[in-house]
């Protein structure tokens, strides 16, 4: 139980805002370990054999807004540095790989190509989509 | 009980396992029960492939589950080895659920008195299915922590205690339990007891739930307990106090045709490889025409190979060198479910997406296979057991090297597939192997062989060369066991690397032996190969140029980590483009080029 969440510094100075929200996150998936915990091991393996993504931790990450870490800040989003994203995703990943890439990695795969090559009304329309946690 | 087509009227007469291959065929065509979308209907919902192991037991297969002696077919266990091998081809799950039985029965073959065998023997004939409890919750493969009692009572037994983690407790009509008769425990302290489910007392057992499990979903891995169970005296199998010796002898002999299961997974693995790489076309060109795609079906093709001729050599030894079949079946049961995980791993990232789909790809057979393989490196006995197994006896291996000990007769009997092999005599099944392991102990004479014919230009240089390396590797491998300290309990993990390397110099001198024995038979017949059936054609050109020797002999190199002074992996290519010509799914074997015993 303790090695699943010791990747992450729990040290309340740390500046660093990423941090500060992959530790976030971890907290809002709760003990994996508890079997009554709807974002646990188990609620997610429930899920994996009724082949379905979890719909809780879906929930969960609307509401933290994972979307936003797709974008970038200077569309509004949150997304500084890759390496902070990283951090994030690997909490994500971590507790479901099926979540991880069902939620998150698959609409950042879409958004970077609109990024690197989208028009300016096409960039301000993805971001704000992914903002308000359109997945 | 339906004979098998191959002891009917056919002309010419079809062997038992032809006949069983082309029965499946039918069987699994359309809705039929070996069809891939109805067995992964099946898995999907857990459920008991009940038809599947109705129609093997319609074909007669339970007959080869009894020795002949005691009213079954079972003669030699090679040929039993190819019936699970064509069975496996088509699904794991129903093999292991339907072979069970004979795990369950074999303690009787090899110790149980005449009568009670006989009995026993007319059961499985007449469908009656026998489960194994050996393991209980908490001790895995340690036998002799089990707890499980039996204690003497006027009568007979009273059992106490449970079996967990067993296949077909629940389903089985007989159950062979290793139970402890002595409360001190220790290697005298456990008994074989033959339980018929359908004699016991309502409420003297009950069983424990199945277990959901990765793969074989269907399989019935479930457990049962005894709540002063009472059987009779004679349900004892052997004498009391000889149970963990009968089963370690039993051990030897289910370990290696087990591995019969490994080497049907890897064909069926390799069939939906190839079948992909001839089908799927990328950069306007098939997949299999790309380099790297042939090189991975070359690669798995000639470790399919290695793992054909270890099964082969094993089963044929269980007859021909019995003695030492504590050292091979450990070796055999280590490194051919390793070496099909491997098969398995390289086809997958050839299939990409089709080994991961679940219904896009041949009903996702692949995915199922993988996941029901799995098992095969951890039952009865798994890889790490096994190696044990063998670090235990380094001592006794590096011994007999030194002394210059083999077996020839015994080794040739082993590795001339056209020689009558005699009935298996349990009372040669030993727990050590005195002699040490004639195979490995042979190299040195096989190398001279093989350098002897490359000199005369029979074999290929590069085989002398690849062979010599082997040698060189397993005489060094020799000094390394002398070297080892005997430490049965904290075994050190090198240990468990040496016993992988001398698994390999096993392969390669099988490989090596099983050349030499056999050349002149494939030679002497030359017009036969190629012609009549289309997998001859394939054997045919694997012998030649010794083109498998090469091939076996390179695997074994390479998973060695020897530099051989000609470093060409081309051979892994020209054994893809026999792969590429052969008729799959037909069977994918050396033995079809090999003539029978007798005149042809």
């Amino acid at each position: 139980m303790i090695a699943d969440r010791t990747p992450i510094a729990r040290g309340t100075s740390s500046p660093d805002p990423a941090r500060h929200r992959a530790v976030e996150l971890d907290d809002r998936f709760g003990d994996p370990w508890d079997a009554d915990n709807p974002l646990g091991y188990a609620a997610v393996l429930a899920a994996d054999e009724r082949a379905e993504l979890l719909a809780a931790g879906e929930a969960m990450l609307d509401n933290f807004r994972l979307g936003a870490e797709f974008v970038p800040t200077a569309l509004g989003g949150r997304l500084s540095r890759l390496d902070h994203l990283i951090e994030i995703m690997r909490v994500v990943f971590r507790r479901d790989p099926c979540l991880g890439l069902g939620y998150g990695a698959s609409s950042l795969i879409a958004a970077v190509n609109v990024w690197t090559g989208g028009r300016e009304a096409q960039r301000r329309y993805v971001a704000d989509l992914l903002i308000a946690g359109a997945s | 009980v339906t004979a098998p087509a191959g002891s009917a009227t056919d002309a010419p007469a079809v062997s038992p396992v032809v006949a069983l291959d082309r029965a499946l065929a039918e069987l699994a065509r359309g809705d039929g029960p070996f069809a891939p979308a109805r067995l992964a209907e099946l898995d999907h919902r857990e459920e008991f492939p009940v038809a599947a192991c109705r129609a093997l037991d319609e074909a007669g297969v339970p007959g080869y589950y009894v020795p002949t002696r005691y009213g079954g077919r079972l003669a030699r266990f090679p040929e039993l080895m190819e019936l699970w091998r064509v069975i496996a081809r088509r699904d794991l799950t129903v093999i292991i659920a339907h072979g069970k039985t004979l795990l369950g029965a074999i303690g009787v073959w090899i110790a149980g008195r005449p009568e009670q065998a006989a009995r026993l023997g007319h059961e499985i004939v007449g469908g009656a299915v026998a489960s194994w409890g050996l393991t209980e919750r908490g001790h895995g493969g340690d036998l002799l922590a089990g707890e499980l009692t039996a204690t003497g009572t006027a009568a007979g037994w009273r059992l106490d205690g449970e079996k967990w983690l067993i296949n077909n407790a629940t389903r089985g009509h007989l159950i062979c339990v290793l139970a402890r008769t002595d409360p001190a425990g220790g290697p005298r302290g456990f008994s074989l007891i033959l339980v018929d489910k359908r004699e016991l007392a309502a409420g003297s057992y009950r069983y424990l739930d199945k277990e959901l499990t990765h793969g074989i979903r269907g399989a019935d891995i479930s457990g049962i307990a005894f709540e002063g169970a009472e059987v009779p005296a004679d349900a004892l199998v052997g004498r009391a106090g000889d149970g963990i010796e009968i089963v370690l002898k039993a051990l030897q002999l289910t370990r290696t045709v087990c591995v019969s299961l490994s080497l049907g997974a890897a064909e069926h693995a390799l069939t939906l490889g190839v079948r992909f790489a001839v089908q799927h076309q990328l950069y306007e060109r098939r997949l299999i025409d790309l380099p790297r795609a042939r090189r991975t079906l070359g690669e798995a093709a000639s470790a399919l190979l290695v793992a054909e001729v270890v099964s082969v050599v094993a089963g044929r030894s269980i007859h021909a060198l019995t003695g030492e079949m504590s050292v091979i079946s450990a070796i055999a049961k280590a490194l051919v479910p390793t070496l099909v995980e491997g098969i398995i791993s390289q086809l997958g990232e050839l299939l990409g997406a089709r080994a991961f789909l679940t219904e896009v790809y041949a009903s996702g057979s692949f995915a199922k296979l993988e996941r029901d393989h799995r098992i095969i490196a951890i039952f009865d006995g798994s890889t790490v057991v096994n190696r044990n197994a063998l670090v235990n006896q380094f001592q006794g291996l590096a011994r007999a090297a030194r002394a210059n000990r083999c077996d020839r007769a015994g080794l040739a009997m082993a590795t001339t597939l056209a020689a009558p092999l005699p009935g298996l005599d349990p009372a040669q099944l030993s727990l050590i192997a005195r002699a040490g392991c004639s195979l490995v102990q042979g190299l040195p004479a096989a190398v001279a062989a093989i350098q002897d014919l490359a000199r005369r230009g029979a074999v290929p240089p590069v085989v002398a060369e690849l062979a010599a390396r082997l040698g060189d590797a397993a005489t060094a491998l020799h000094a390394e066991l002398a070297a080892a300290v005997p430490s049965p309990r904290d075994v050190p993990a090198s240990a468990f690397a040496v016993a992988a390397r001398y698994e390999l110099c096993f392969a390669g001198a099988a490989c090596l032996q099983l050349w030499l024995h056999n050349v002149d038979r494939v030679a002497a017949h030359p017009a036969e190969v190629g012609k009549g059936d289309a997998a001859d054609a394939t054997a045919a050109a694997l012998w030649r140029d010794a083109l498998w020797l090469e091939a076996g002999l390179r695997h074994v190199a390479d998973h060695l980590g020897l530099e051989p002074a000609v470093r060409k992996a081309d051979v892994y290519d020209r054994v893809a483009d026999v792969v590429a010509l052969h008729p799959w799914p037909a069977a994918f074997s050396l033995l079809t080029a090999i003539s029978p015993a007798g005149p042809p």
